[in-house]
């Protein structure tokens, strides 16, 4: 099997934006968290903290409920033929029988029993299936509900309508978001299951990590991602580049411990023996590293990908704005974004397996000094991504 | 003077990470029968190092002894734990299969995550509130 992966993508061209590609990707996030200097929060905290993306903040309901709910007429033609929806219920990918819902289509990753059972269309599983077995473990269905196949009544829709009855009859636990929410009295009557439970909201946690240690966020010098040929110099420069890479990419790690706090190693006062810890922040050769504060923006709840989109577009646009051209040189700021693990498909709806995952999600940094845009993403070992 | 030319032109560059240099894990440390004291239950840095290396050692001997490991954080009963990426199987099985004993208590160690990349790990640690009632 093969290890997951991290790709990472530096841009400096301003006109080529290769975040947005990704983050309309990526469909079920759960986490969300902006870091940047608290100078610069404070310079833009209140003309975002009244932006669009924050007043509109999306919220996200657990339901327990059978399958079959969502065919009942309220939720069907309220979320799945009008509204846009995102639903995943709980368990494990390759080991739990799962159901995703997005833009009309329903995913189910099904064991071999459930699948023959429900007598639905559709294909073997990409990666639980060992190969040279004539028996298949899994397989996943795929199924467009918006489709004119699937009308009130239809032949395809009664065959789902029996193989929720009487396959997936037991309640289970579905995380629900609604990501074009109407006006509560648009809907004449609530739809039932979603009546019966509170629904959460993503409230901003603002936590402000007083000194702790900051590195530049500048590559070394002469270190390059790429290019320069097959020489034992450039090689090295390429691995300098990497190692820099990481470097940052585990300090962000480092920002967003459990409750809002730093790592300890991070803290600007920490003295820790080199038998307990050989951890240092950035590189010594870098001169501009210091001690300073960072302000972390964390959302929780289920964050559906256009919302995602309009806050990091909202942030950058705040930072772009500034006046003084100085404080713009010098800002950074990243945001990073978890997703659920148990999602059949990942980067793209490309199908993914449960094994061999690092996580899930990505992280994008604006470096200073138009250092340009650096974007992290995890895949996992079992998924066709590049 | 060709490299300085192209290092200048705005670009997109992408890169892959299959070989990364760490390994990291989130471990949380089980008292059986547990303390009623939680303060107790939270053990300190130079506690995680003597129980980690005794089951490195326990269970790879000298070789596991001298294993690279760093603390990187402690949080109530959870270390995050960084170590080389090469010996992340043996790391992985040397603390999920120990068991010792402390102040007529048995303890062990509790995977929360572990993986090739700490972002990664962190994402699926919060995944679990998500679901809690």
């Amino acid at each position: 099997m093969q290890p997951s992966k991290c790709l990472i993508t530096l841009c400096t061209d301003p006109s080529k934006d290769p975040s947005t590609k990704s983050i309309l990707s990526h469909h079920f996030n759960h986490q969300l968290h902006v870091l940047l200097p608290t100078g610069l929060y404070h310079l833009i905290s209140q003309s975002l903290h009244s932006s669009p993306a924050l007043a509109t903040l999306p919220a996200f309901q657990r339901l327990q409920m059978p399958l079959g709910a969502i065919l009942e007429s309220d939720f069907w033609n309220t979320y799945i033929k009008k509204g846009n929806v995102l639903l995943v219920s709980k368990g494990q990918l390759d080991a739990d029988n799962i159901f995703t819902l997005n833009d009309g289509i329903l995913r189910m990753s099904l064991d071999n029993e459930a699948y023959e059972r429900a007598g639905l269309q559709g294909r073997q599983a990409k990666f639980a299936n060992q190969p040279g077995l004539m028996k298949r473990r899994r397989f996943l269905v795929e199924l467009n509900l918006r489709s004119p196949n699937y009308m009130t009544g239809s032949k395809q829709f009664l065959k789902l309508q029996h193989a929720c009855s009487t396959v997936f009859p037991t309640p289970q636990t579905f995380l629900f978001a609604d990501l074009d929410p109407k006006p509560q009295d648009s809907l004449q009557t609530p739809v039932e299951v979603l009546s019966q439970v509170p629904s959460r909201g993503a409230t901003p946690q603002v936590s402000i990590l007083d000194n702790v240690r900051v590195p530049s966020f500048i590559s070394p010098h002469d270190a390059v991602p790429q290019g320069g040929g097959n020489s034992e110099e450039a090689n090295y420069h390429r691995e300098v580049w990497r190692d820099w890479a990481m470097e940052v990419y585990e300090y962000m790690a480092l920002l967003l411990m459990p409750e809002g706090k730093p790592a300890d190693r991070v803290r600007a006062a920490d003295e820790i023996d080199p038998y307990l810890s050989t951890y240092v922040v950035g590189d010594q050769e870098d001169e501009e590293a210091g001690v300073g504060s960072v302000t972390r923006i964390s959302f929780s709840g289920l964050l559906g990908k256009e919302w995602v989109l309009m806050l990091w577009k909202e942030v950058r646009k705040r930072i772009a704005e500034l006046e003084d051209e100085e404080t713009r040189k010098r800002a950074w700021v990243s945001m990073t974004v978890h997703g659920l693990e148990n999602v059949p498909v990942g980067w793209k709806e490309v199908e993914r397996g449960g094994l061999g995952r690092s996580g899930d999600g990505y992280t994008i940094v604006d470096l200073p000094q138009q250092g340009g845009q650096l974007l992290y993403e995890l895949v996992g070992g079992q998924e066709d991504y590049s | 003077m060709a490299s300085t030319v192209t290092l200048l032109l705005p670009r997109v560059d992408r890169v892959t990470i299959r070989n990364s240099e760490w390994g990291y894990a989130i471990l949380q440390m089980i008292f059986e029968p547990p303390y009623t004291d939680s303060s107790l239950s939270h053990p300190d840095i130079l506690t995680w190092r003597t129980a980690l290396s005794t089951a490195l050692k326990q269970y790879l001997g000298l070789f596991g002894s001298a294993m690279h490991i760093d603390i990187l954080h402690l949080h109530d009963d959870e270390a995050t734990i960084r170590f080389p990426r090469t010996e992340l199987t043996k790391f992985s099985a040397a603390v999920s299969g120990f068991m010792g004993a402390v102040d007529g208590k048995a303890f062990g160690f509790k995977t929360v995550a572990m993986g090739e990349f700490l972002m990664g790990l962190l994402g699926r640690r919060e995944e679990v509130d998500l679901w809690a009632e």
